[in-house]
């Protein structure tokens, strides 16, 4: 018998014309895992919402929706939560105490669980999941990474029998993701929960899912693993939410899973090439835009280093990128670079200028530009449009803003609050408040953190046509894809310095484990392929055995 | 971890109520001295050299409230000199002595309490019969350093929009409330996430990683019996003490004032039990 | 129904129970016995009273936020000598979100900051002295979201009794009695606190009247969190 099971959901908000859902009829076995995809906006996230009727959002429902075969609406509030567990994407604001200990417990304490229960439970659960080691860690100390296992930890002691996933990983670095799904995995494999997950990245648990659900405009369509395949080889749209693996074997006619089958199948189909690979060659001759020297930095006067003895020279119009795990120090790394804290010690230039020649805020004035992780971080004022003229007043003058907001079509944005914004959105408002600054150099810190694919594609490019135009671009970021795609120089950030800061395409290529899947796949047969979308193209053009 | 941590929090809780209520309205010096002793002991013994400063000023307190007082208050028989017309009496004097002494010894005690009574104590306490203020609480404790670090990054952002370094009213209260917008965003998240996870049903409880054992009966009910052989004492006047007109001749109850001086010394028994512990019987080498 | 009967409980039984044993063992200082533990009761009875309250989640999370926001405003206002933003929050949380929030919040943050500044015997009064700031507050909200003059008034007002309040702590605990004398004394000599703390509310009340109230207003539209202060009291209660 079906677990889970809707037929006919239709759905409209409050205060909205038109249906976010309509028509959407889908059934879950037990110990299923069922990825739920479609484009931002498609009501993935209502969905799921609906699903749980503790946080359904308010507005007018039609259909039936039935858990373990009984009506969603007949379930008691304890029945509810022993059923079904809601993680949704930022664990920033899922978590609710001060400790990791309490917000363990919280869930069983809000049904009035005793206090000997609760204890074994939740130790039970933290061992099972290994994170007996930040057990009594204020929660604020932790990676996102961590934040996101103790949601998971702390949905998990009321012993759900269906986990609802709204895209789980979007806020998480490489890292963090792989850990989070191996888990997740474990969970179905080991003790058979069911899982619905939502992701428009679904590379790591795509091997694993038993079913396919992609919303449309409202509409669901329902796959299994196969038949999805089958059908995104026909329609280009669909590409995107398999694994690059996957992906890049389309044009032969193969399905691989993983990236060692995927290696071997083209090992079998191309012959291998031995050349060197073709690397994209720098131009020597243009000046120096931002150069770091011997940069030392520290927030407390005993504290660690987080910045040691670093070294690094960016060329006028270079993109360059500085990757690195999370916690690593990048983001002190990006503030030291645009003089937002300032190095004990060394020397940064600017534009041939020592950065502290910059007098007063003349240095923010055509010449730097800072983008924080969070791009809301830039918008105080509670509209877009005055913020904006609020930066004019700041360069005392307004000839640009017409232009860009044009070139960006940012002009129903205006008059928003920045906030009810989505993430692609707001980046594109966040940069065109840089821009306004007609600076010379920018710094983007995790640029396309949570975007989906779209709207990330959509940053990048912006990001390589403003070098094209002669501005230089300094990002610090985890996402290699990003990276690989985009810039022309990469450096690993490690350890308070730069390292190895090359070309991205011999970075990549270079690399044996920190790269990106397309440069695993490709390595012993097309070298110098990073991207998917170069090896995409390598295995369509290249001439097969 | 400190012997006396492993009691339930309500223990060393009723503790103090026990110690602090009867020093600090008491005017008895006896009892006053006890409190005194008990409590620079445990401080002394608990805090080591961090103790030295608050000590310091208490003693600073007590030498002022003894000289002060004198001044402001002219009764008492006992006429040491004159200031302008008014006596200058001794009985003031150490009336203003007990004054320093009863405020010395609350804050040396609020010492003691700050050592072994923490954010994780309190939260019990209040878990106990409130697990909804516990809760309060521990949220709040939650939201402090969230919004403390997204009020530093606002003003990084701000730094690099241009922004002046100078610390201004205008600047901090620009950001501050900036800081408020952005976390009044996720107040519906964060309470969906509540929701999702069972909140709002009626009976409520709080986790508590201590559970009350026969060795935080025994403790509770002997300072609590120590108490109230005091206050019997003190309700039956046999701690009666006056400074005016003439320093009391009574006062001094041999069990009323070795109680409380017990009462207020107990701890000790503890510490030095773990000092022994540790010196003859290292578990640990 | 159940708080009535709590308060009543309090009000008729504890507190006359307090000041007689205050009175029988305590001769001397029996008026400081007895103003620290009615001060003790009336909180812990609110606290139990709201307690046995079933409350939504969101106004839980607001309460929340808003004590962590007035303590974190007491470190990050710390550069300006004895200005605290910490009432100015308190009045208008409780003029947006009700008189109870307002206490609860006020009592909170008292709890709370000393968390960071050191607790003592002062931390009840101060939790009584910032609740009943919210809780006044909360009550006289419809008159002071619609006038602005007022709100200031009310702010100088309050500081001025938040400061009485605070300096009869101190005259109970120096002198164990309320002595009318040297609590004129305490009060004059303490004129200058008294004096900040007014002008600290009107100054703070003045910078976040406005972008408080935008906040408030976004979370009442968009999310249905808190109550309209103008509409008239009927509809308060649904």
């Amino acid at each position: 018998m079906e677990i889970l099971s809707c037929s006919k959901l239709k759905f409209r908000y409050n205060g909205s014309r038109n249906h976010t859902l309509h028509d959407v009829t889908f059934d879950v076995q037990p110990s299923q895992v069922v990825l739920v995809v479609g484009k931002t906006g498609s009501g993935k996230t209502t969905l799921l919402k609906l699903l749980k009727k503790e946080i359904a959002p308010a507005g007018e429902l039609c259909g039936e929706i039935n858990i373990n075969g009984k009506p969603q609406n007949e379930l008691s509030l304890l029945e509810s939560t022993r059923t079904l567990s809601y993680i949704s994407q930022d664990p920033h604001t899922q978590t609710v105490t001060h400790k990791v200990s309490s917000e363990l417990a919280f869930g069983l304490e809000n049904l009035g669980t005793n206090s000997r229960e609760i204890l074994g439970r939740v130790g039970e659960m933290a061992t099972y999941l290994g994170i007996e080691d930040i057990y009594d860690r204020p929660i604020h100390n932790l990676s996102g990474g961590q934040k996101q296992l103790c949601c998971l930890c702390s949905a998990l002691v009321q012993s759900p029998k269906i986990l609802l996933l709204d895209e789980p990983a979007a806020q998480l670095d490489p890292i963090g993701t792989s850990k989070l799904f191996s888990l997740l995995v474990r969970l179905n494999s080991e003790l058979g929960i069911t899982l619905v997950i939502a992701e428009h990245r679904p590379r790591e648990i795509f091997p694993y899912c038993d079913k396919i659900i992609l919303l449309e405009n409202g509409r669901a369509k329902c796959y299994d693993k196969q038949s999805f395949i089958a059908a995104a080889a026909d329609d280009p749209a669909l590409q995107g939410y398999i694994p690059p693996c996957t992906r890049t074997l389309l044009p032969l006619g193969k399905t691989a899973l993983y990236v060692r089958d995927a290696k071997n199948i083209l090992e079998q189909t191309f012959d291998k090439k031995p050349d060197k690979p073709t690397l994209v060659k720098q131009d020597k001759n243009k000046p120096l835009a931002f150069k770091a020297n011997d940069l030392y930095f520290r927030y407390s006067p005993n504290g660690k280093d987080v910045v040691d003895c670093l070294d690094v020279c960016v060329k006028q119009g270079e993109f360059f990128a500085a990757v690195g795990s999370n916690g690593c120090g990048k983001t002190t790394m990006l503030k030291l670079f645009c003089g937002i804290l300032r190095p004990w010690q060394g020397k940064i230039t600017i534009n041939g200028k020592n950065i502290k020649a910059y007098k007063g805020n003349t240095l923010y004035r055509e010449n730097v530009a800072y983008m924080p992780q969070d791009p809301c971080e830039l918008f105080v004022s509670p509209t877009v449009g005055q913020e904006f003229e609020n930066t004019c007043k700041f360069m005392g003058q307004t000839d640009t803003l017409d232009e860009l907001v044009r070139t960006f079509d940012i002009e129903p944005l205006l008059d928003m609050n920045p906030y009810d914004l989505s993430g692609g959105e707001i980046q594109k408002c966040a940069l065109v408040k840089l821009l306004l600054t007609k600076p010379e150099i920018l710094f983007l810190d995790e640029p396309g953190k949570g975007l989906d694919p779209a709207a990330k594609a959509l940053l990048g490019n912006t990001l390589t046509r403003l070098c094209e135009q002669g501005k230089t671009v300094i990002i610090a970021t985890h996402d290699l894809d990003f990276a690989a795609e985009y810039a022309h120089t990469c450096a690993l950030f490690f350890d308070g310095k730069i390292h190895s800061k090359t070309v991205a395409n011999e970075f990549f290529s270079h690399n044996n484990f920190y790269t990106t899947d397309a440069s695993r796949i490709a390595r012993s047969v097309f070298p110098g392929v990073t991207t998917t979308a170069a090896l995409e193209k390598a295995v369509k053009e290249s001439e097969r055995r | 971890m400190c012997y006396l941590k492993t009691f339930d929090p309500t223990v060393p809780m009723t503790y103090f109520l026990c110690v602090m209520s009867i020093c600090v309205f008491t005017v008895n010096p006896y009892l006053q001295v006890c409190a005194l002793t008990g409590g620079v002991v445990l401080l002394v013994s608990i805090k080591k050299k961090e103790s030295l400063k608050l000590l310091a000023v208490c003693a600073l307190i007590m030498a002022v409230m003894a000289v002060t007082n004198p001044l402001f208050v002219h009764r008492g028989m006992t006429e040491l000199f004159y200031v302008g017309k008014q006596p200058y009496t001794l009985e003031a004097l150490l009336y203003g002595l007990s004054l320093g002494c009863s405020i010395a010894s609350l804050l040396i005690w609020f010492g003691v309490w700050s050592a072994l009574i923490t954010q994780d104590e309190i939260l019990a306490v209040f878990g106990k019969r409130m697990p909804k203020t516990a809760l309060v609480i521990s949220m709040i404790l939650g939201f402090i350093p969230k919004l403390h670090s997204k009020y530093t990054r606002l003003l990084h952002a701000f730094y690099a929009g241009g922004g002046t370094r100078r610390k201004s009213l205008k600047r901090t209260a620009m950001i501050f409330t900036a800081c408020l917008a952005y976390e009044a965003e996720q107040v519906i998240d964060i309470s969906l996430s509540m929701k999702a996870r069972g909140y709002g049903s009626k009976s409520r409880t709080y986790s508590q990683r201590r559970h009350f054992r026969k060795k935080d009966a025994a403790a509770l009910a002997f300072s609590l019996a120590l108490c109230i052989t005091c206050y019997v004492l003190i309700g039956s006047r046999r701690l009666d003490y006056w400074y005016y007109p003439r320093l009391s001749t009574q006062g001094f109850d041999a069990l009323g004032v070795g109680s409380y001086f017990l009462l207020c010394l107990s701890p000790m028994y503890y510490i030095i039990k773990e000092k022994l512990l540790w010196r003859y019987c290292p578990a640990a080498s | 129904m159940k708080a009535r009967v709590i308060s009543l409980c309090v009000f008729l039984l504890c507190i006359p129970a307090v000041c007689v044993t205050g009175m029988v063992f305590f001769k001397e200082r029996s008026v400081s016995f007895s103003c620290i533990s009615v001060v003790i009761l009336m909180i812990a009875a609110y606290l139990y009273i709201y307690e046995k309250k079933s409350s939504p989640a969101a106004e839980l999370v607001i309460i929340a936020l808003m004590s962590a926001l007035s303590v974190v405003g007491r470190i990050v206002f710390a550069f300006l000598p004895s200005l605290k933003p910490c009432s100015a929050i308190i009045i208008l949380t409780a003029i947006y979100f009700g008189r109870e929030t307002g206490f609860m919040v006020g009592a909170f943050t008292a709890l709370v900051s000393n968390f960071y500044f050191g607790q003592g015997g002062w931390t009840p009064f101060q939790m009584l002295a910032w609740g009943l700031t919210g809780y006044f507050a909360g009550m006289l909200g419809k008159w002071l979201v619609k006038n602005r003059i007022l709100l200031l008034v009310y702010g100088a007002v309050i500081g001025v009794f938040f400061s009485l309040l605070m300096d009869l702590y101190t005259c109970l605990w120096t002198d164990g009695k309320i002595i009318f004398s040297r609590y004129l004394a305490l009060i004059s000599s303490a004129a200058w606190v008294t004096v900040t703390y007014a002008v600290s509310n009107v100054i703070f009340l003045a910078l976040f009247m406005q972008p408080l109230g935008r906040i408030f207003k976004r979370l009442r539209v968009k999310y249905g969190i808190g109550t309209n202060p103008l509409a008239s009291e009927s509809d308060t209660e649904k």
